[in-house]
């Protein structure tokens, strides 16, 4: 077999791969496109559902999914990247207490994982006491643990979040127990893409600033942060498909299927897109097949939306930094 | 303002290896140093010593005293922020930030505000913040002083990544320039630039010494033997020897030196 | 440092040293056949003579050019640059030895022809001693050796002294007997080519010492005080002021 016909048949199975990915795309998206654009219209997207689901809107649940990214957001990206500047800058320090707050809070977590389950997920840690030098073993337990937790069934995060947060610190079944649930789900995603954009930033700046007299955070501030956004945004922009999708973290801890009001406060119940189509699907009848439709074409082009509004941000920041 | 430095008994070790043994040198004010020897003899780790760089490096230590001004800067109650503001630094590779020209050299003049009145680098010195005009006049002067103003004065918001190798390493020059140090350090600020650029910034260095101290590091003997008034040959993390320019190039006093800078060495 | 732009530096400083030493080398032939052209009255060495300072204006110019392509392409610094710039001033003088020695046998014809003076005053040894001193400094240079230049210095002074004492004798018999004053400017000339070869042998000497031990010697030690001079005026026998006796040789 001569080198030529190797390469165009390898070629060839490349394209047919990516033909397959893109096909599987169109049909999935078209499928739902198909179905559910009679269904959208002004009063679909406004009004409460009526008649058991067979009239009406998905209003309630446009605005619970929304008022959900928008907490989770507020909850993972402040803790996901201050956690990732302290994991690249300051790893040379000794542990601060909120850092061992949080790896204690992650150990409980685990703890309830473990119980919940038979099979234990990976070895539990030791609990000697920590000395100066396995500080650089912690950082590196640290990043496995946080890889882990990205593999965590999210099914696992819902009970977590029931057993936790509904009844041990009795926030209720509402959307501050489901967006903590989720902003932990998310947490690793914010983390890792924040913790490898400030690692992109070249030391050379960092020299630059110190060299200056800039003070550690203040270079943080005013130059490893802004160049880092692009990347940070990529992690928001993963967290937000996330968040709008997950229906067993939000079925355990706050969305309903169906409520005549909309949530008042972050205590509240709430309903939300995925939980809606799912219970709908199971539960109700084949009469109420246009509204899942319109849920789902909804929720599609909710979470692309918020996403192109990220990656136009990104964009810009990213002519405005270019290295 | 004094800008005279004096090292006695430097030791730097990086974990076990002992990079800087036992240096000692007096750096005259308003003069130009120049620091040379072949590649890994430690004159990096020396220049950075001077403003405490290698605080960044977790697995340095660093004894002996830099006095500087008759403090010692390597005091552990000396504030390093002062330490840096005083002693600036131009690094290899231009590093300019990713902003515009403006606001390069804004950033840290706003950062720190203006002094009123020179204390100590003990504490930070009381200041007060810049008005823009201010600012605005402090930028000009800067890049007047690095000999940068006209050739950027018409994009002065463009990013700074638009310029040449040599107006960048100028306008990191500028930059430092900027917050008012009294020594300025060079870490072989010319080995990525093109002779012409490195041309106008020897020029550059033999105007600033005027001003201020300066110390440079350079692997170009010849670039020592042109700009500095004082050359020290540091080798395997040892000063070898330390003098007048003439005196080194012409007639050294030890072996390994004339041995280095006749090239016979390696 | 590159190490083979050192090797090519290495090669050329080599050459220079070379063609240096042959300069020298010719110098030295020139002087040496010069003089004995003078007193043995050999007239074939005349031509080669200034055949050979020819040839060593030629190769001055020829050092002098690669002198300066080593300083602008190497830039060499300490003990290479005094090397380098000691090829450079040493070859003005070995050039303005050969020039003095093309000089003396132009005083050939005059002086074979004439028996008026029966032997040379202390021209033999005079001649000695320069030839002597040419080889010595030459030498010095070729083997780095300073203290052979030092030397050189004592024996300046006896040429200088020897020079003052030809000069007065000469001019003694040219008063005496005007018929002898053609003659007699021509020993004087030739005894002052002598002495300022001798000079210039200096001037290599304290070049090489420069060259080894980079101080510069001090002037002092070169000139010694010229009233001190000893040398006797040699009775030249058969001549006792009687124009008559002059056929002895």
């Amino acid at each position: 077999m001569n080198r030529m016909f190797k390469e165009r048949l390898l070629f060839l199975l490349f394209r047919l791969c990516a033909l397959v990915v893109v096909a599987t795309l169109v049909i999935l998206v078209g499928y739902v496109v198909i179905n559910g654009i009679g269904v959208i219209s002004w009063s679909f997207l406004t009004e409460f559902p009526k008649k058991g689901f067979t009239a009406g809107g998905i209003f309630p649940a446009i605005v619970g999914t929304l008022y959900l990214i928008a907490l989770v957001l507020v909850i993972a990206v402040p803790i996901g990247v201050l956690t990732a500047v302290y994991v690249v800058e300051y790893s040379d320090q000794p542990l601060i207490d909120g850092e061992r707050v949080r790896a204690w809070m992650r150990r409980e977590a685990m703890a309830l994982h473990l119980r919940a389950n038979a099979e234990p997920k990976r070895p539990a840690k030791a609990r000697k006491p920590r000395k100066r030098g396995s500080q650089r073993m912690f950082y590196r337990v640290l990043r496995i643990v946080i890889t882990n937790l990205a593999g965590v069934p999210s099914i696992v995060y819902g009970l977590l979040g029931f057993g936790a947060l509904v009844i041990f610190f009795n926030l209720g079944m509402s959307l501050i127990a489901s967006a903590i649930t989720l902003a932990f789900l998310v947490l690793p995603l914010v983390i890792t893409a924040s913790r490898e954009a400030i690692e992109a930033v070249p030391s050379s700046v960092r020299e630059a600033s110190f060299a200056l007299g800039a003070t550690k955070w203040q270079t943080i501030r005013s130059h490893v942060l802004p160049y880092s956004i692009p990347g940070i945004l990529t992690g928001v922009i993963l967290s937000i498909s996330r968040a709008a999708g997950e229906t067993a973290p939000i079925l355990l801890t706050g969305a309903v299927v169906l409520k005549q009001t909309l949530p008042d406060s972050i205590f509240s119940s709430y309903m939300a897109l995925p939980y809606q189509l799912y219970a709908l699907a199971t539960q109700y009848s084949d009469a109420t097949r246009p509204m899942q439709y319109g849920s789902a074409l909804v929720l599609l082009l909710m979470v692309v939306g918020l996403n192109l509004v990220a990656i136009i941000v990104r964009n810009r920041y990213r002519a405005k930094y270019r290295w | 303002m004094n800008g005279s430095i004096s090292i006695s008994n430097l030791n730097v070790w990086f974990e076990s290896n002992h990079a800087l043994k036992n240096v000692n040198l007096n750096i005259g004010k308003n003069e130009i140093t120049a620091i040379i020897g072949p590649s890994g003899c430690g004159k990096s780790t020396f220049i950075r010593c001077l403003n405490r760089m290698n605080d960044i490096i977790p697995k340095c230590k660093v004894e002996g005293r830099i006095e500087v001004d008759g403090e010692d800067i390597n005091d552990p109650r000396m504030d390093v922020v002062e330490v840096r503001r005083r002693i600036g630094m131009v690094f290899q590779k231009p590093n300019p930030f990713p902003k515009s020209i403006h606001e390069n050299i804004a950033y840290a003049p706003r950062l720190h505000g203006m002094e009123q009145g020179r204390t100590d680098m003990r504490s930070e010195p009381k200041t007060r913040k810049y008005t823009k005009k201010e600012i605005d006049e402090l930028v000009e002067w800067s890049l007047k002083r690095a000999v940068l103003w006209d050739e950027v004065k018409e994009r002065m918001n463009k990013s700074a990544y638009n310029l040449s190798g040599g107006q960048q390493q100028r306008l990191c020059i500028a930059r430092a320039l900027a917050v008012k140090p009294e020594i300025m350090l060079f870490d072989e600020p010319c080995s990525a630039l093109d002779p012409i650029a490195t041309a106008k910034i020897e020029d550059l260095l033999v105007d600033l010494k005027k001003d201020y101290t300066v110390v440079i590091v350079t692997h170009n003997m010849q670039q020592a033997a042109r700009v500095a008034d004082r050359t020290a040959f540091f080798y395997l993390g040892e000063l070898i020897e330390f003098g007048e320019t003439e005196q080194i190039f012409e007639k050294p006093q030890q072996k390994l030196t004339e041995q280095y800078i006749t090239g016979r060495m390696g | 440092m590159k190490m083979t732009s050192r090797l090519v530096f290495q090669n050329e400083l080599e050459k220079l040293n070379e063609e240096v030493a042959r300069m020298a080398g010719l110098a030295n032939q020139a002087i040496e056949a010069a003089v004995r052209c003078i007193v043995d009255k050999d007239a074939r060495l005349k031509p080669e003579v200034e055949r050979l300072d020819r040839e060593i204006y030629s190769l001055e110019q020829v050092i002098e050019k690669h002198c300066l392509d080593v300083i602008a392409l190497h830039t060499p610094v300490a003990s290479d640059l005094r090397t380098v710039s000691t090829c450079l001033k040493i070859i003005t003088d070995l050039n303005r030895i050969g020039r003095y020695a093309s000089d003396i046998v132009e005083s050939y014809e005059v002086l074979a022809g004439s028996n008026d003076f029966a032997r040379m005053v202390n021209i033999d040894h005079m001649a000695e001693l320069v030839v002597g001193m040419v080889t010595d400094a030459t030498q010095s240079f070729i083997k780095r050796d300073p203290e052979s230049a030092r030397q050189l210095f004592e024996r300046d002074d006896e040429v200088d002294c020897l020079y003052d004492t030809n000069f007065r004798a000469v001019v003694t018999y040219m008063i005496e007997d005007p018929r002898k004053i053609t003659a007699g400017t021509h020993i004087i000339l030739v005894s002052r080519y002598l002495e300022r070869i001798a000079d210039h042998s200096c001037n290599i000497g304290e070049r090489v010492w420069y060259m080894v031990t980079g101080e510069r010697l001090n002037p002092k030690d070169r000139k010694k005080d010229r009233g001190s001079c000893n040398a006797d005026i040699r009775e030249i026998p058969g001549y006792g002021g009687s124009s008559h006796e002059l056929e002895e040789k």
